[in-house]
């Protein structure tokens, strides 16, 4: 369950001599009754890109009361190179019509994990993965 | 100090370091070219200076040296979207929308000069320009479908 909504993420990367490259990425999710399928879709993509950018690279850490990171030269964000290749399935067999913007954030980074798991052994316990691992 | 934007001639009473976006959102009050970072880090603030994407933030008033500016606002003729604003449309690539004059910009400028880009050659063009809403599989599409359009018309 995310955020109301079951949803389940694959992802798959590439361990090439730069660093992980991201592929592809699968996701469904069951949101009940879907009202615009098209903005639904974008929004799913949208959760696990959005997802992938804190599972990778993005971290604030905080002192002087507030965070450290003042912009985004030093809070990166995924960029349009680092994205894979995306597929989405919608499902509506759920009851109501639930909420779509955040189900797709939560899995990614878990799918990430294991993927790098399943391409290289390491499993990584901390987020931002890029702390452990380099990504091209 | 005088400049032309989107055909129009303006004069504007600035200091010449002013940011070319500062000049048009709160002097001019042309508000489709974003700030979202002023350090050259996210294209939000991306118009053309002479058919050529440029970071706004980071070019001064004094230094555009009679340079045409166009920003989205501009970018149709009068009556019928560019190519790439209609193939965005198609795509519904537009999310929250606030990057999206920027990317606009970037990919008329780079179709201008890449009429037929792979893959590759749109990672290369448009990775500066961030979107927080993860638009970019749609963004991709939207430029293959822009580069047919100006190829067929
Ligand atoms: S506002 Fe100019 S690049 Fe971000
Ligand atoms: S559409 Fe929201 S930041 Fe790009």
């Amino acid at each position: 369950m995310s955020f109301g909504v079951p949803t389940a993420q694959v992802v798959e990367v590439t361990n090439t001599e730069f660093g992980i490259r991201l592929d592809r990425a699968y996701i469904v999710a069951d949101v009940g009754l879907v009202l615009d399928p098209v903005n639904a879709e974008a929004q799913l993509f949208g959760g696990l890109i959005y997802a992938l950018s804190h599972a990778i690279n993005s971290e604030l850490t905080y002192g002087d009361y507030g965070p450290l990171q003042t912009n985004y030269h030093a809070y990166e964000g995924l960029r349009l190179y680092q994205t894979p290749e995306i597929e989405v399935k919608i499902l509506e067999n759920m009851p109501g019509i639930r909420g779509v913007g955040e189900p797709g954030v939560p899995p990614a980074a878990p799918a990430l994990g294991n993927a790098i798991f399943a391409a290289t052994g390491q499993r990584i316990r901390e987020m931002p993965f890029n702390k452990h691992i380099n990504f091209v | 100090m005088q400049l032309t934007v989107n055909g129009n001639e303006h004069e504007v009473d600035v200091t010449p370091d002013m940011p070319l976006l500062w000049v048009l959102r709160d002097e001019l009050n042309i508000t489709g070219p974003k700030y979202g970072c002023g350090i050259a880090q996210c294209g939000a603030c991306t118009v053309h200076v002479d058919g050529v994407a440029v970071r706004s933030c980071q070019l001064a008033i004094g230094d555009l040296a009679g340079g045409e500016v166009t920003t989205i606002e501009g970018l149709a003729e009068p009556d019928s979207l560019h190519a790439v604003q209609e193939a965005w449309i198609e795509h519904q690539v537009a999310q929250c929308g606030y990057c999206q004059s920027g990317q606009i910009m970037q990919a008329a400028s780079f179709l201008d000069l890449n009429p037929e880009p792979t893959d590759e050659d749109i990672d290369a063009a448009m990775s500066a320009n961030l979107c927080r809403c993860g638009t970019y599989p749609r963004i991709r599409a939207a430029i293959h479908a822009a580069a047919k359009k100006l190829q067929e018309a």
